[in-house]
């Protein structure tokens, strides 16, 4: 089950949904209007970058 | 006087610092950890800005943009008379953070398990001696002689065997409540920036 949720601006119903899927491609449905989000390609590449310093941050921290 | 003690393993280890050493390494590593987290976020999910008025340094949240698509009902009919619906993208933005799954990473469980068997094993010769050959003698038969000399000999044995061990957990704990305010702020607040559409 994914844990991140962002509200749906259509309808205001919560859209659960994973960031790596998002990355991937893949397309969140809106439980409440159906409606589906998705990551374009512009913002890819940023959340991307924010998301390897993001594992690189905790992997550090976990070994220290 | 002549004392000699003959100091074995665990001597001079103090059961306070023994016990406090593992929950003050866990407290450490916590604080280490939210301090990198909150470093994460202030250079990857903000920008920095200094008024030009105030000269305060000013956090803008950087945003991205994701897109909606829905299907709506077309106004117009299609070939057959009936309506259509159509796929209409939004495009809108939200702040990074609102992707980035955060969580307070901690040590969360420590579980301390102190189990020590002492058995005392110190070793401690006292002889004091007035006259040497007497001691000789003493050394031999202990105090129980009527020499002049006074010679004493203690014997205690100590020896120590401790055995601490210690469970820890890493995991998640919820994230403070300042950092979910400021969260559903910016999810709550999600505005539609352009519209476009794409008839099917």
């Amino acid at each position: 089950m994914y844990e991140q949720n962002i509200a749906c601006p259509n309808c205001n119903t919560n859209i659960l949904f994973d960031v790596n899927a998002l990355l991937q491609g893949v397309s969140f449905a809106c439980n409440g209007c159906d409606a589906k989000i998705q990551l374009p390609g512009e913002s890819k590449n940023v959340v991307e970058k924010s998301m390897t310093e993001f594992n690189k941050m905790k992997n550090n921290a976990l070994k220290q | 006087m002549k004392t000699k003690k003959n100091n074995t393993n665990g001597q001079g280890l103090s059961i306070h610092k023994l016990l406090a050493a593992p929950f003050i390494a866990a407290a450490s590593a916590n604080s280490a950890m939210a301090q990198k987290q909150t470093a994460f976020l202030m250079d990857s999910c903000f920008d920095h800005a200094i008024d030009e008025d105030t000269e305060e340094e000013i956090y803008n949240p950087k945003m991205i943009t994701l897109s909606m698509t829905k299907n709506v009902i077309s106004t117009s009919k299609g070939k057959n008379g009936k309506y259509k619906t159509e796929q209409l993208t939004t495009n809108f933005q939200l702040p990074i953070l609102t992707l980035i799954p955060f969580n307070s990473l901690c040590v969360k469980d420590v579980s301390v398990k102190f189990d020590m068997e002492i058995i005392s094993q110190t070793d401690s010769k006292s002889i004091s001696n007035t006259n040497e050959k007497s001691s000789e003698s003493a050394e031999l038969k202990g105090a129980v002689s009527y020499d002049s000399s006074t010679q004493t000999e203690n014997q205690y044995q100590k020896k120590n065997s401790s055995k601490l061990s210690v469970e820890m957990n890493a995991g998640t704990i919820p994230l403070p409540v300042g950092f979910t305010t400021i969260l559903d702020l910016y999810t709550k607040n999600i505005h539609s920036t352009a519209l476009e559409e794409k008839k099917v």
